[in-house]
């Protein structure tokens, strides 16, 4: 789907909140894979989420019980989170395991994997983050080749990515899919993950660099450098 | 914002002040229901203190950050209920003109609040219509296509016709 008309209707059921839940994966990829490159359409979301915000004055506002207002206060008081130094881009912060891996050679390279939305509400948040990344028109993304699916991955100059996919297979029995990004000719390995039903939304940040290249690998496990050939591949824009 | 994302309690309460009604308002008004809307709405909040270090001001402003998350979480709630069972006792509300007197918010929110309700009135009854249903009722599109009877298409063209039309009339007013 690539006609501006659908998908300017498709940003407005978007901001909306009123896509069929069976079909906002794949509306969610379709945004991704054409907003990088439309600046007119990455305006208009931006605009009509906007909008959508500003339609929650219509209605009347409606008094704070003392007793909710105690239990918010109470909550923030007596649970203050830790300040965090800020990226630019930064990343609603998930449950799951912050990982750092250092990747051997005498050019080390830390990579911190972000984010994996481990349930509804998370995977929603991130596919918004990940559609704003991919109105944001500094991000580099890749559209990807391979076996079955739909898969791309965006990705910011400091770092900052998403990679979505909509109606991957499982991978065999036993093994991960495994994520990378392709510099100076090698892989930097981003993080395993298996598909939901077919769907996979990742959050990630990587060390900023000019990355030329995406590719996803299966695995049995982790691991620093591809065992097998891309099972996956997309060149980079930029 | 900022005070906030950087944990500043200060900064969570002006924040809160500011648009706690607002938003207890709008998730009444999907859910129908006082008591789930005020949950829904302190769940944001808490929600917001929990997670402030992921807002961008490059992308928008705080009050569509936050109010949209309202928004969403509302419509979410009404459809793990027994959704059509709490609509047969809703009754429809039009929309107000004039900002409620029960409810003290600083002056430039009561009058965005009327900009809002009046671009509101100046689309067509049809696009109102979509716009109410998707919105306010918490339908999907599909929803909204078998409610009314017309294609889906249609549907989705009325409600991007109906937000680019509420977009540009709110476009001469200053934010």
């Amino acid at each position: 789907m690539t006609d501006h008309v659908q998908i300017q209707e498709a940003i407005a059921a978007y901001v909306m909140h009123a896509i069929d839940p069976e079909e906002r994966a794949r509306t969610e990829h379709e945004l991704l894979e054409h907003l990088p490159g439309c600046e007119s359409c990455s305006a208009l979301l931006r605009d009509l989420r906007e909008l959508s915000g500003d339609l929650a004055l219509a209605p009347d506002p409606r008094p704070i019980s003392e007793v909710g207002q105690a239990r918010v206060m109470a909550a923030v008081t007596g649970s203050r989170p830790a300040a965090t130094p800020r990226a630019h881009h930064a990343w609603p912060r998930a449950a799951a395991a912050v990982v750092a891996v250092a990747i051997a050679g005498s050019a080390a390279v830390n990579i911190v994997v972000a984010s994996r939305s481990s349930n509804v509400e998370r995977r929603a948040r991130a596919a918004i983050a990940a559609v704003a990344l991919a109105a944001d028109p500094s991000a580099h993304r890749a559209v990807l080749q391979g076996a079955g699916g739909s898969l791309v991955m965006s990705v910011l100059p400091n770092g900052t990515g998403v990679f979505i996919a909509h109606g991957m297979a499982a991978p065999p029995g036993g093994s991960v899919y495994e994520l990378w990004l392709a510099q100076d000719a090698r892989y930097v390995p981003v993080r395993t993950f298996s598909p939901d039903a077919g769907d996979v939304v990742l959050s990630f940040r990587v060390d900023p660099g000019s990355y030329t290249a995406t590719a996803v690998t299966v695995e049995h496990r982790f691991v620093r450098q591809p065992t097998r050939a891309p099972a996956y591949f997309g060149s980079i824009a930029t | 914002m900022g005070r906030v994302a950087e944990g500043s309690a200060d900064g969570f309460s002006d924040l809160y002040r500011r648009y706690a009604s607002t938003a207890a308002g709008l998730a009444h008004r999907v859910i129908g229901d006082p008591v789930l809307a005020e949950e829904v709405s302190q769940d944001v909040f808490l929600s917001v203190w929990r997670s402030a270090a992921a807002y961008d001001a490059a992308r928008g402003s705080v009050r569509s950050w936050l109010l949209t998350q309202v928004h969403h979480r509302a419509v979410d709630v009404i459809r793990r209920e027994d959704a059509e069972r709490r609509r047969s006792f809703r009754q429809p509300e039009p929309i107000p003109v004039d900002p409620t007197e029960d409810v003290v918010e600083d002056a430039w929110l009561r009058t965005r609040r009327t900009e809002i309700r009046l671009a509101l009135k100046s689309i067509s009854n049809e696009q109102r219509e979509v716009l109410d249903l998707a919105y306010f009722g918490g339908l999907t599109q599909t929803q909204i296509s078998e409610k009314l009877g017309i294609p889906l298409g249609t549907v989705k063209s009325r409600t991007l016709a109906a937000m680019l039309k509420l977009r540009d009339a709110l476009s001469g007013v200053d934010r």
